[in-house]
């Protein structure tokens, strides 16, 4: 998937950060300041920065100014929110700003949308013998090509993207359809049981005890 | 009303009540007095004429003794005399009992009631409009002829002009000394008043935010002392404002500083129970987690005991004590050994210092946190010193050998959550809060605090118990 680099100090976040980007297949560097931060460059092509705002040595928006990252998404990822701050580091050519704290699914999902949009590579998934592809909204098993309908087609894309990650029915829906779906958690059941059935995902789509569903790659 | 329009107004009425009241005095005395010189001109003027009416009659009497009164002939005695006397507007009458002999004056009934007398020498006077013109009516009788009464009328209207004159002679001066009244008040007042707008505006400027103005009056009166009281107060409360304000800024920075504090443990902790709870991780993956999850929340807990010790330094009443330095430095020893010991630094304490006034359990937790803090700074196997000595007043020392700071750090390391290097910080537990715990603790007992410091040479922090 992606390399992506991690500038935060705080070893406790940089480490969650990293481990949620590898459960969907990114793969990580971690620095804890801002001269590290330039140092790793050397050795490592990023396809995509996440950059804190307080490091030591060098802070985030300096980093910006010295053009430390050219031609490489950013995205900002502070416990600052002051809407002054925001701008700062959007007009300073970052592609995106999280907040702190955060949720793992929120953080993918920004990621995914940035590398989306920089990298418009072809999106395809090949899980055992099943391909999804992604852009053309199909999915074949084996050489047969599988009739998904518009609504399993999203919730399997929303799986796909929060993929190693345990999302509750109501997450899925929300994720999938949006908050002003009409339908409730049992609709979410339904579909997973469809999607398992027509894509051999049984023992792909994990059910979480308590939790919800888990696509697990 | 404004007040200078009040007084302006005041003034003008009681002026004008005052001075037409005393005109018109004035004017009453001078025409009674007027009028009382014409009577009594009048009754004098009677007499003698009279006198030679008298005359005359008593002549023709001895020369016609026949009909001495025959009316023509008396007609004849006081015409001439009348005539000439009218020219000076004096008429004249003379009546036989009451008959009219001759008369200038037109007969009324009250002209006849002049004909009664009281006795014989007694005079009748009486004031009398005759052709638009105010006279003085004098009667009597003859003496000698009780029977003749003669009547003297004098034209007394010059009074009445003369009052009239007068009267508008006033009306005029009237005028015009209410008008150069009026406007030397106006301007007057205005002039007296201007510091009270002047304390108006300011006021409401004051009032409006801007504490910073003050009321500027020049006039040498009650006025000033009042602006100048006023400007008294308003330096006061602009200065408690000041006071407030920063105040209030120094509590929001505090919480917005402790919220910033707070964020990053909690993004940690929601993120690990996240991917614990959801996500497809391997054991390995599962031991990082829930060490981070270990950690931060011993920082939490590191944070919130801190918290309440600032609480608790913040509270005024100490209770003052002898406070045995040997004995409190020993203590502090066991305390700070579990944080020492693994790291093997060693801590000295020397006390030439034999008693220290002040509350003990602040003063303990005050040096304790000045060793945490020199601890952090320090390298593993450092050594600390802690030392209470007297200059002219108790000064307690902590030393360490650690990593120094900038002057610029230096400067700044009082202010919460204020860390000089922020993981280093983070690494052995700090917090961010322990010197501002010193520094309230150090304010209560009225002590200040001086840092020296070199990079990479180390730190001396020397609280001076200067008010000792």
């Amino acid at each position: 998937m992606a390399n992506i680099l991690i500038v935060e100090d705080e070893k406790a976040i940089n480490d969650l950060i990293l481990m949620n980007l590898k459960l969907v297949g990114h793969e990580g560097r971690q620095a804890f300041d801002g001269n590290e931060a330039v140092e790793a460059l050397e050795d490592f092509k990023p396809d995509l920065v996440l950059l804190d705002v307080m490091l030591p040595y060098k802070d985030g928006f300096s980093l910006m100014e010295d053009k430390a990252f050219e031609n490489i998404p950013v995205i900002f990822l502070t416990a600052k929110d002051s809407t002054l701050d925001k701008v700062k580091g959007l007009k300073l050519g970052a592609d995106d700003y999280i907040v702190k704290p955060f949720e793992a699914v929120e953080l993918l999902a920004r990621v995914e949308a940035v590398l989306r949009r920089i990298k418009p590579a072809e999106r395809i998934i090949n899980i055992d013998n099943t391909i999804v592809y992604l852009d053309q909204r199909t999915a074949t098993v084996g050489e047969i090509t599988v009739d998904l309908t518009n609504r399993e087609f999203e919730l399997l894309e929303v799986l796909i993207n929060n993929r190693n990650i345990a999302l509750s029915r109501e997450k899925l829906l929300d994720l999938a359809w949006g908050y002003d779906y009409f339908g409730d958690t049992r609709t979410v059941d339904v579909h997973i049981t469809k999607l398992r059935k027509k894509l051999g995902f049984e023992e792909r789509i994990k059910t979480v005890y308590k939790l919800g569903y888990r696509l697990e790659i | 009303m404004k007040l200078w329009q009040k007084l302006f107004i005041g003034t003008l009425i009681i002026f004008i009540i005052a001075f037409n009241a005393g005109v018109l005095y004035l004017t009453n005395y001078s025409y009674n007095f007027n009028r009382q010189k014409e009577t009594d001109h009048g009754i004098r003027e009677q007499e003698v004429i009279l006198s030679s009416v008298t005359g005359r009659i008593s002549n023709a009497e001895q020369f016609f003794t026949e009909a001495p009164f025959n009316y023509d002939r008396l007609t004849a005695i006081i015409e001439p005399i009348a005539n000439f006397y009218k020219e000076q507007g004096v008429l004249l009458a003379l009546f036989d009992n009451a008959n009219t002999v001759f008369t200038d004056i037109p007969v009324t009934e009250d002209v006849e009631n002049l004909l009664k007398f009281e006795s014989l020498s007694s005079k009748n006077i009486m004031e009398k409009t005759i052709e638009g013109k105010r006279h003085i009516l004098v009667a009597s009788r003859l003496t000698d002829y009780p029977h003749l009464t003669f009547i003297y009328a004098r034209d007394i209207s010059d009074v009445d002009e003369f009052r009239a004159d007068i009267s508008r002679a006033f009306a005029i001066v009237n005028v015009a000394v209410l008008a150069f009244l009026g406007i030397s008040i106006f301007f007057l007042l205005r002039h007296m008043t201007k510091p009270i707008n002047v304390l108006i505006d300011t006021t409401n400027e004051i009032a409006d935010g801007a504490y910073d103005k003050r009321a500027k009056v020049k006039s040498r009166d009650e006025l000033r002392i009042l602006a100048r009281s006023f400007n008294k107060m308003a330096a006061s409360i602009e200065e408690n404002m000041t006071l407030l304000t920063k105040s209030a800024e120094e509590k929001q920075q505090f919480i917005d500083d402790l919220t910033h504090e707070i964020k990053t443990p909690l993004t940690s902790l929601i993120g690990y129970s996240e991917y614990l709870l959801a996500a497809n991780c391997t054991e390995r993956e599962r031991t990082i987690a829930v060490g981070h999850l270990y950690d931060t929340a011993l920082r939490l807990k590191n944070l919130s005991e801190k918290l309440l010790d600032l609480a608790y330094s913040r509270d005024e009443n100490i209770e003052w004590e002898r406070i045995n330095i040997s004995g409190l430095l020993d203590e502090l020893t066991v305390m700070v050994l579990p944080v020492l010991a693994p790291r093997d630094i060693k801590l000295t304490t020397q006390s030439e210092l034999t008693l220290l006034t002040g509350e003990r359990t602040l003063i303990l937790s005050m040096i304790q946190n000045l060793v945490e803090n020199a601890a952090r700074a320090s390298e593993d196997g450092s050594e600390i010193l802690v030392r209470a000595y007297m200059e002219d007043f108790p000064v307690i020392e902590v030393t360490d050998k650690g990593c120094g700071m900038s002057k610029l750090d230096a400067e700044r390391i009082m202010a919460p959550f204020y860390r000089v290097d922020k993981s280093r910080s983070r690494k052995f537990g700090g917090v961010g809060l322990g010197l501002s715990i010193v520094t309230q603790i150090a304010s209560l007992h009225g002590a200040t605090i001086e840092v020296e410091s070199k990079v990479g040479i180390g730190t001396r922090i020397k609280v001076k118990f200067t008010s000792h």
